[in-house]
């Protein structure tokens, strides 16, 4: 009996395609040092005002959402995240692949290119999976590059649409 | 301990722990400082109406410790990259522990580097994320 894809031909159209987001704003001292703050990190270098600092943490560029005038939906999840494919609602995110260059300074202005790179399907403990990884890429306002994430985001196939001998789990 | 970039790095070599207690509080300033109100990261009362136990740790949290860790032992100069797979989640009132151990020290065009393996496990020893790093030698 053959497997049925959960991969649409619809989704496969995503692949490949390319989003541009930019930051709203330069990066700022507040900014920096709350990221710290939050997390309870207490490195000297990521509060202080000298010369060319703060300096953030190597995850700033990746953990921040750098659009500070982005809409959220009822959930609270900000809009500008990649939509999830239909037909799928709810998504886990997997894991990730952060390549570091060098950590965010002030003033530096941040480019994200989204873009899907990724689709593969396979058996979970309970029912049918479809793994898609995305590709944000980093650049500030001298097309320095900052940072790569690869991300996994993971998505359980509904039950009503499960195929035949998958329905079960 | 803070890193030097003159410390030498050697398979075999654990690398110092890290550890920080998980609040509610901290998990609000965090999606706060993120800019990602997200209430599954905050939100109690639509985590179980949503069918979980509690709000649950962001995923990105195990990555920005687990970089904090590398960076206290090696540098953040050195470290080139961190790959991780999210295993379970955390919720308040648990402690992350951040651990890891240089696997083997390898060689790649002229350029030397320490491949190693990471971990975030809970104060019950339960493993919430695992991968690995690679941080230069050269």
């Amino acid at each position: 009996m053959e497997q049925k894809s959960y991969i649409s031909p619809e989704m496969k159209t995503l692949l490949g395609k390319e989003t541009i987001l930019k930051g709203t704003e330069p990066v700022d001292a507040g900014k920096i040092r709350r990221f710290a703050k939050s997390l309870g990190f207490d490195d000297p270098s990521y509060y202080d005002l000298k010369s060319g600092r703060p300096i953030a943490p190597l995850t700033f560029v990746f953990s921040v959402n750098h659009d500070s005038l982005c809409e959220v939906d009822e959930r609270g999840r900000p809009t500008n995240r990649l939509p999830h494919p239909p037909p799928f609602r709810r998504g886990v995110r997997g894991g990730n692949r952060y390549q570091f260059f060098r950590p965010i300074r002030v003033g530096d202005e941040i480019t994200v290119v989204r873009k899907i790179t990724d689709l593969k399907e396979k058996q979970g403990k309970s029912g049918p999976l479809v793994l898609m990884s995305y590709e944000m890429k980093y650049t500030n306002q001298h097309g320095e590059i900052l940072g790569l994430n690869t991300e996994t985001v993971i998505f359980r196939v509904p039950q009503d649409l499960r195929g035949e001998g998958d329905e079960g789990k | 301990m803070r890193a030097s970039e003159d410390m030498p790095i050697e398979e075999g070599q654990i690398i110092p722990a890290y550890q920080i207690p998980i609040t509610k509080l901290r998990m609000m300033m965090y999606q706060a400082a993120t800019w990602v109100p997200y209430r599954l990261h905050w939100d109690t009362e639509w985590c179980k109406a949503n069918g979980f136990p509690d709000a649950n740790v962001a995923g990105p949290m195990f990555g920005d410790y687990l970089t904090e860790m590398l960076v206290r032992w090696a540098g953040a100069a050195r470290l080139k990259s961190l790959e991780y797979s999210n295993r379970g989640m955390a919720f308040p009132g648990n402690t992350l522990i951040c651990k890891g151990k240089v696997r083997r020290t390898n060689e790649e065009s002229n350029k030397r580097f320490a491949d190693c393996q990471v971990w975030v496990e809970n104060q019950e020893g339960r493993i919430l994320a695992e991968g690995s790093a690679v941080v230069s030698l050269s």
